[in-house]
């Protein structure tokens, strides 16, 4: 009865929710109110698939659900911004029947790190993905490590763990474990010998401390990794890139050597589409469904946006605010391109979900990557400006490149009226309408 | 004048960028017209560290600050016959535990601090994290407590807190110092925050500061975090 009311309650407030435009989160709330164990209650599908970590959920769980369902599997699955309890608890109760049973094939689920042990306390995924794990909003993260210990607390021996072995804090996660399938990427031609980046988190091994080596680096801390002086190291790999082709956009997947061809030529991309082959082939979708369904797969959930503004044509990327992998990934592919650009960066307001005024994540971000002769100017907006300028000042990017300005239209304004140049304008979710809006999006 | 500076376990104590502590001193002293030299000092490099002007520790990950505790005590000597002396130090987030008397982890392990004072830090499984307003002399410094610990014991602290968690409670006292040797739950680039610190560490390093040198940018930032938190301050009273 409860749980029949739990589902009732869960579908009357989607619906008042969605005319009102509130959020996915409150009815599942309500629910796990009237029913605090509705997620163990509800039958669910034999195949549970669970993606978390610091970046690359949402767009791998889409790419994932697209794949299952090219392949002719049915499949309930959250949308970016409900992946703690209560959304996921909404995703389950309006996909399931009126008696609670998801009929669907799959049930795949991006979910928060830091709250993921809250959903799987009430029944495991059978598949668990870990993507990666790095700073990423420590003003309510507190840093990797603590988002590790939480993270633990999900995982459990009935679970099959998917694990990125090039980061070496997710391998943690698979050590003295038999239960694991490893994916990452081999030596590939966009690797760096050195570190790059403002900081490093792996000098050291986490397990005994003493120096971490690397062979090389992938982005950030992820790539070949060795202890030298206890037997941590890098995991073979069941799954793995073995080449990347930029010039062809194309990339080489391990076991049939298949080849895939990328919409969007980023690091993460790269990732995704390893996680969402190894996911896919896992459970046993054949690999010609799964090379055709990701094969130039243009994500939907608006992280990377064309545009125009004047004569420019853009290009936006969303990185998140607090995440400075993020925004380094993000100056990285601007730059690779090789073309004459500008670059806008926006900082108005830290969060859209949280008051905060803290800054210091902006001496994560490698924002050297910038110093490239194509790149002709450096817009830094919003209401952070001057912290943004302030940082640059320790960057070798020369200094006349710099335009700073708290007001966001009055520099589209400035743009719209000089220059030709491919524009790249670099934000989070919280400030992306602040730019879109005077801009024309494809 | 000479200045020496000494940025001990940049490689381990770097949580929240805060080795751009390091970086404005050196700019800014040696805008002032200093020879400006930083060494680092690496986690397991156990050379004499005597002789600096300043030295400076960031904050780190709780296993980490727990390594860091145990490589420190091989410079217990040197480091307390500075503070002794009066030499500047800035110990800034859990860093600054590991001058107490002890710390106690989650779990109830307690660990030797290096003793520069009788206070102890304890740590627990809540985080606690918060924008800070601390008042220190007659400014008004702005900040992020990001820490899982309350220290208690500390008779001679560095700030009060206008908002946030101070050392042990919600507003309370924040901070440490002896002498010349300040510690901080304060994370970040605490010296580019706030400028009033910056110029107050270097005067204790070389002196009176007459000079004009003032970073337009870093004064606008301040300006601009200082009212976004009296703001913020107001609407929660």
């Amino acid at each position: 009865m409860r749980k029949f009311l739990a589902i009732l309650i869960c579908r009357l407030a989607t619906f008042v929710g969605k005319l009102v435009g509130k959020g996915t989160s409150m009815p599942g709330k309500f629910a796990l109110k009237v029913c605090p164990d509705i997620l163990r209650r509800i039958q669910k599908p034999k195949t549970v698939i669970a993606v978390t970590g610091s970046n690359g959920k949402t767009s791998t769980v889409e790419m994932i659900a697209n794949v299952l369902k090219a392949s002719g599997k049915t499949v309930a699955y959250n949308i970016e911004g409900s992946n703690q309890i209560e959304g996921v608890t909404t995703m389950m109760l309006n996909s399931c029947t009126w008696g609670g049973k998801m009929k669907q094939d799959v049930l795949l689920i991006e979910s928060d790190e830091r709250y993921t042990k809250f959903t799987f306390k009430w029944f495991h995924p059978s598949h668990y993905v870990i993507t990666n794990l790095y700073r990423d909003q420590l003003t309510r993260n507190a840093h990797p490590e603590w988002v590790f210990d939480a993270i633990k607390e999900s995982i459990f021996d009935d679970t099959q763990l998917i694990l990125n072995a090039d980061d070496p804090l997710v391998a943690l996660f698979g050590r003295n474990r038999k239960n694991v399938v490893w994916f990452g990427l081999d030596h590939c031609s966009t690797d760096d010998e050195t570190f790059v980046g403002a900081y490093h988190d792996f000098k050291y091994c986490p397990v005994c401390r003493k120096p971490l080596v690397y062979d090389y680096y992938h982005y950030n801390h992820v790539g070949k990794y060795h202890c030298s002086a206890c037997d941590f190291k890098r995991h073979d790999t069941d799954y793995a890139v073995t080449n990347i082709d930029l010039a062809n956009k194309e990339i080489t997947l391990s076991g049939q050597k298949d080849k895939i061809q990328l919409a969007f030529k980023s690091i993460y991309n790269i990732y995704n589409t390893l996680v969402t082959y190894a996911i896919c082939r896992l459970i046993g979708i054949d690999s010609k469904t799964v090379i055709a369904a990701t094969s130039n797969y243009t994500l939907k959930n608006g992280r990377y946006i064309e545009f125009t503004i004047g004569k420019h044509a853009g290009t936006f990327l969303i990185a998140k605010h607090e995440n400075s992998v993020a925004y380094d990934m993000s100056f990285r592919y601007a730059v690779e391109q090789g073309n004459p650009c500008s670059v806008v960066i926006i900082v108005d307001a830290v969060s859209r979900k949280y008051f905060t005024s803290e800054t210091s994540w902006l001496w994560d971000i490698h924002f050297d990557w910038l110093n490239a002769p194509c790149v002709q100017k450096v817009y830094l907006c919003g209401k952070y400006c001057n912290d943004l300028a302030m940082r640059m000042t320790f960057t070798d990017v020369p200094l006349d490149k710099l335009v700073v300005s708290e007001d966001i239209s009055a520099v589209c304004e400035q743009i719209k009226n000089k220059g030709d140049e491919h524009l790249y304008a670099v934000t989070c979710f919280s400030d992306r309408m602040k730019f879109l809006s005077s801009v024309n999006v494809k | 004048m000479e200045i020496k500076i000494l940025h001990i376990f940049d490689d381990l104590m770097n949580l929240y960028g805060e080795y751009a502590n390091v970086s404005i001193m050196e700019r800014y002293l040696t805008d002032l017209g200093h020879k400006v030299t930083v060494d680092k000092l690496s986690l397991y490099d156990e050379r004499d560290i005597s002789g600096y002007d300043f030295y400076f520790m960031g904050s780190g990950t709780e296993s980490k600050q727990k390594v860091a505790l145990t490589q420190l005590r091989k410079h217990e000597k040197a480091l307390k016959a500075a503070c002794e002396q009066g030499i500047v130090m800035l110990f800034s987030g859990n860093s600054f535990e590991l001058l107490g008397e002890k710390i106690v982890d989650a779990d109830g392990k307690e660990y030797q601090g290096l003793g520069f004072d009788r206070f102890v830090s304890v740590e627990g499984k809540k985080r606690i994290v918060g924008d800070a307003l601390a008042v220190f002399n007659n400014d008004v410094l702005v900040g992020f407590i990001n820490k899982c610990s309350k220290t208690s014991g500390i008779t001679s602290p560095l700030f009060r807190m206008k908002m946030g968690f101070g050392n042990d409670q919600d507003k309370g006292d924040e901070g440490f110092c002896k002498n010349n040797c300040f510690g901080t739950h304060l994370t970040g680039p605490i010296l580019i925050k706030n400028p009033a610190m910056l110029r107050m560490l270097a005067e204790k390093i070389v002196g009176k500061v007459d000079s004009v040198v003032k970073y337009e940018y870093m004064e606008r930032s301040y300006q601009t975090t200082v009212e976004a938190l009296e703001k913020r301050l107001s609407e929660t009273k």
